[in-house]
């Protein structure tokens, strides 16, 4: 019951502070493909810092609504900067099903940290939302993000062909799935 | 160009929501928990006059509903949407749905379905349309694949309903196979 939920090796996750964080985070969207978690079915582009308080802003005020949205932002131990974000939405109490999305926004962070912020996530996923599945997505171009899906112990559930246009061609779009039994049973590998 | 029997099939025609009047309608078809378990996610639930007219007046401007009437008779049966729609990517969501049971099975959603495709690809020149069905519910797959969607996968045990856990099945459709199945009919 103790144990903490947020604390990893190298990185925690915290909330967000919507005067000092928004800077970092919106020079982060300058990568694209980070930025396109902040504007689903549109084009990609960067948020200024302002656009980016006032998601943070809304965020908080769903997450306080019924159609909750869990937000957290990713920093480093060593000097507590922002390097990206977990965020738990689509969540339907009545299913127990719920929708990770998380983006490491600064090029610098290893791989090996990004595993351990999924892992973080799995944890609260599982053991304080109490979901009995948790859904995750990426394009298929990101590689690293599917290697880390996989090797957490998602399952490849949904191919959705073509299903996005960049940079000039279509990529399929893949949904992953974890179901809690799974979870339980991949734990050691995160 | 044009045909004037745009937006027509052969049992339907497909046209834009009255707010004041249909939500009248289909406030009534929330009563049917059965048919709304079959068309949603969240827990069966009733909506009053004015929510159900606000949803309507929503969907005339935020994304692209239709509602269903019959051609022989006259009956507002049913809605029909496309939602989410990136335009960038081409890439919408369908959503269909018979509020009045004595015209399912007819072939009334599946006409539905062709018109809002052609209207989809010819006119909203997108690229792709996906939709989720729910594994308990053999009949709109059936309709789906009959219209060339093909099954992408499944989101397992996605579905908590009456103690039982079932899958949540994705699938598209791409313009060129719509192109390939569907036009050498018309």
């Amino acid at each position: 019951m103790d144990a903490p939920l947020f604390q990893a090796e190298h990185l925690y996750l915290s909330g967000v502070d919507p005067e000092e964080d928004a800077e970092v985070e919106a020079e982060m969207t300058f990568d694209l493909d980070y930025a396109h978690w902040f504007h689903a079915e549109k084009p990609s582009r960067p948020l200024s810092a302002a656009e980016v308080k006032k998601y943070y802003e809304e965020t908080q005020k769903r997450s306080e609504g019924a159609e909750k949205v869990f937000h957290f932002g990713i920093r480093r131990c060593e000097d507590k900067r922002l390097i990206g974000f977990v965020r738990f939405c689509q969540i339907e109490w009545n299913h127990a099903a719920g929708r990770l999305e998380m983006a490491i926004g600064d090029p610098q962070t290893p791989e090996s940290w990004a595993d351990e912020a999924l892992a973080l996530a799995l944890n609260y996923a599982f053991n304080e939302l109490n979901l009995f599945r948790l859904a995750a997505s990426t394009p298929a171009f990101d590689l690293e993000a599917s290697r880390r899906y996989e090797k957490a112990g998602f399952t490849l559930e949904v191919r959705q062909r073509e299903y996005v246009y960049r940079e000039g061609r279509f990529w399929d779009w893949l949904l992953y799935g974890m179901l809690v039994d799974e979870w339980v049973a991949s734990k050691g590998r995160v | 160009m044009r045909a004037p029997t745009a937006m027509m099939g052969k049992l339907i025609r497909l046209i834009p929501p009255d707010p004041e009047k249909d939500g009248r309608i289909t406030m009534t078809w929330h009563q049917d928990s059965g048919l709304k378990r079959l068309a949603d996610t969240e827990p069966v639930r009733h909506f009053t006059y004015k929510q159900e007219r606000e949803f309507h007046e929503k969907s005339l401007t935020e994304f692209q509903s239709f509602m269903i009437w019959t051609i022989a008779d006259s009956r507002l049966i049913g809605n029909i949407s496309l939602d989410g729609i990136d335009w960038c990517s081409g890439n919408a969501w369908l959503g269909v749905w018979i509020g009045e049971r004595e015209y399912w099975g007819r072939g009334f959603g599946s006409d539905a379905m062709a018109v809002m495709l052609q209207y989809a690809f010819m006119e909203m020149n997108l690229r792709r349309i996906s939709l989720t069905v729910f594994a308990y519910n053999p009949r709109a797959v059936h309709v789906y694949k009959k219209l060339g969607f093909q099954v992408e996968g499944c989101e397992r045990m996605w579905l908590h309903r009456a103690g039982k856990r079932s899958d949540l099945i994705y699938m598209g459709l791409l313009r060129r196979e719509w192109e390939r199945n569907i036009l050498p009919e018309t």
